[in-house]
């Protein structure tokens, strides 16, 4: 004879199941439209205007993109403000400036002028977010299925995507805090996918200084550091070794960890995720009393604070509390860490 | 009557500030040019776009707008040749939001005109000064936002932070985060720029 208590618990478990269900019921759906967005942005000819606004700001570009024989070629300018101009071919990023400005190097831009969601790890049973399909919209004059990426809880931002219904082309994107409000958004204003891109439009306009970057290079010259830089290496990961970490929001776990081996770069690089966001944490000693700060440019956040002659920076797509108690959960000990935490070792 | 001028018109009702006579020389526009009708549209949607809220088209027609100008006649005429909606909106500063209008209003017709129609529009919206890159520091809406107008960029601009963001974008299977930097990259203001590069850094040494 099954008690009513036990009846009422499994109709508990049930329920909780039923829910379960429904939080990743259009998951597969959802990660098929991403997988194809993501090679939609890579992989199709397209040319476009968009606007992308965050921080009070609103930024118009335009951006032509072409994929064939010669690889993957893109142009991405700026429609206001001062001429600057970022053509990608393949691996090599060429940043054309005005001839009036300085030259800032930068040895780790990314190899990617267009935004896209990664799809790895964020459809699986463990993930904290919800996947819906939504409806669908016009969209610079095209038809748009709309997906929610809402997340479980306030730790994370979510997100809303709209991409053109038969090529997966992100047209519209949101990113979304936890009241609802829209922390960054990027929308086509106009766009022609699949037409031929020509030469001319991959062409720098400025008439400018040139400055060419190889990502491909840089990593190889970072290669070549990491025997020079062994013993410093060294010398700070033993004192990392005394940090541990302690009370991670939930969802977030620690994917890599490394001693950046270029000279005079004396900190700890920790990676940590949730399969969606990504936040990196930086240690490194301080002869100075660290002071708390916090910055932000759309959806990525930055806080820094000091712990024991250390400044512990996070930096991440996330809001704000996560990244700061993501900085406030790495814990410096005198060799006798708490039997629950996790060494950096 | 200059293109200029109809959108001037189109703005005054869409602010609700357009007299009687205004009103049936504009619904006229509409129901004679396509091109007005779309203005009109385009106008709604560059409205939504700044208020960020779900893009939509304004149910309201112009029609009904008009219809409602002509039932109150004492509507007041304008006090300003600039558009409310394009005034700051939750901070949103009136330069950008006209770059903003500027693309929007700009549908160059081939792919050799995209390329020469970088925004001519923007001359016609008369309360342009210069583009606006400082932006108010408090909109009272969102602290996250607030927080940002102080210390916006500023990651940027401090050369260790600024190792940790690019650093960060190398890792992070998140694209959208290189796209951040390249967004900075062509959109930040000369002064900043002279700011980050007042120790220029040489290629490979980060």
């Amino acid at each position: 004879m099954i008690s009513p208590r036990a009846v009422l618990k499994l109709g508990f478990v049930a329920l909780s199941l039923v829910a379960s269900g429904a939080v990743f019921a259009d998951a597969g759906s959802v990660k098929i439209w991403l997988d194809k967005m993501a090679r939609a942005v890579e992989s199709l000819d397209y040319r476009g205007d968009f606007v992308y606004m965050h921080d009070d700001r609103i930024e118009v570009m335009r951006i032509v993109h072409r994929y064939g024989e010669a690889g993957e070629q893109e142009r991405l300018s700026s429609l206001n403000g001062a001429p600057r101009e970022v053509i990608r071919d393949n691996d090599r990023v060429t940043c054309i400036l005005p001839e009036d400005e300085s030259v800032m190097m930068e040895t780790y831009l990314g190899d990617a002028l267009f935004p896209t969601i990664p799809v790895e790890q964020m459809v699986d049973s463990s993930s904290r977010y919800e996947f819906k399909l939504g409806g669908t919209e016009r969209i610079a004059g095209l038809t748009a299925q709309m997906i929610e990426i809402t997340p479980l809880d306030g730790l994370r931002f979510g997100y809303r995507l709209w991409l053109e219904e038969e090529s997966a082309m992100l047209l519209k994107s949101m990113v979304i805090d936890a009241d609802g409000e829209a922390v960054e958004q990027l929308l086509f204003t106009r766009i022609d996918i699949g037409g031929p891109i020509r030469d001319v439009e991959l062409k720098p306009r400025t008439r400018g200084r040139k400055i060419e970057i190889a990502t491909t290079a840089m990593a190889e010259v970072e290669q070549d550091t990491d025997v020079a830089t062994e013993t410093e290496g060294q010398q700070i990961s033993a004192q990392v070794a005394r940090w541990s970490i302690s009370d991670l929001p939930a969802g977030f776990k620690l994917r890599s960890r490394e001693h950046p081996a270029d000279p005079g770069s004396a900190y700890e690089h920790l990676v940590f995720t949730d399969g969606m966001a990504t936040v990196s944490i930086y240690l490194e000693p301080s002869e100075q009393d660290v002071t708390e700060q916090r910055s932000a440019m759309g959806a990525m956040n930055v806080f820094t604070t000091g712990q024991s002659g250390w400044a512990v920076t996070a930096v991440g797509e996330a809001p704000l509390p996560t990244l700061e108690a993501i900085a406030r959960s790495m814990r410096l000990s005198n060799d006798s860490a708490g039997a629950e935490e996790r060494r950096l070792e | 009557m200059s293109e200029k001028n109809i959108e001037q018109h189109l703005s005054a009702m869409m602010d609700d500030e357009c007299g009687a006579s205004e009103a049936r020389f504009i619904l006229k526009r509409y129901s004679q040019c396509a091109e007005t009708r779309a203005r009109w549209s385009r106008f709604h949607v560059a409205r939504e776009v700044l208020h960020g809220s779900h893009l939509r088209i304004e149910a309201m027609t112009l029609t009904e707008r008009v219809s409602d100008a002509l039932k109150n006649e004492a509507a007041p005429e304008r006090q300003s040749m600039a558009p409310r909606w394009l005034r700051p909106v939750a901070g949103v500063a009136v330069a950008a939001s006209v770059a903003a209008v500027a693309v929007m209003l700009t549908q160059p017709a081939t792919p050799d005109q995209a390329e020469l129609a970088v925004p001519n529009s923007l001359v016609s919206l008369p309360t342009v000064e210069q583009p606006v890159t400082t932006l108010p520091a408090t909109n009272g809406r969102r602290p996250q936002a607030q927080l940002a107008s102080a210390t916006n960029r500023s990651a940027m601009e401090d050369p260790r932070l600024r190792e940790y963001v690019l650093r960060h974008n190398r890792v992070a299977p998140n694209a959208r985060s290189g796209f951040t930097q390249y967004v900075y990259f062509v959109t930040r203001p000369a002064e900043q720029a002279e700011q980050a590069t007042a120790e220029p850094k040489q290629e490979g040494t980060p």
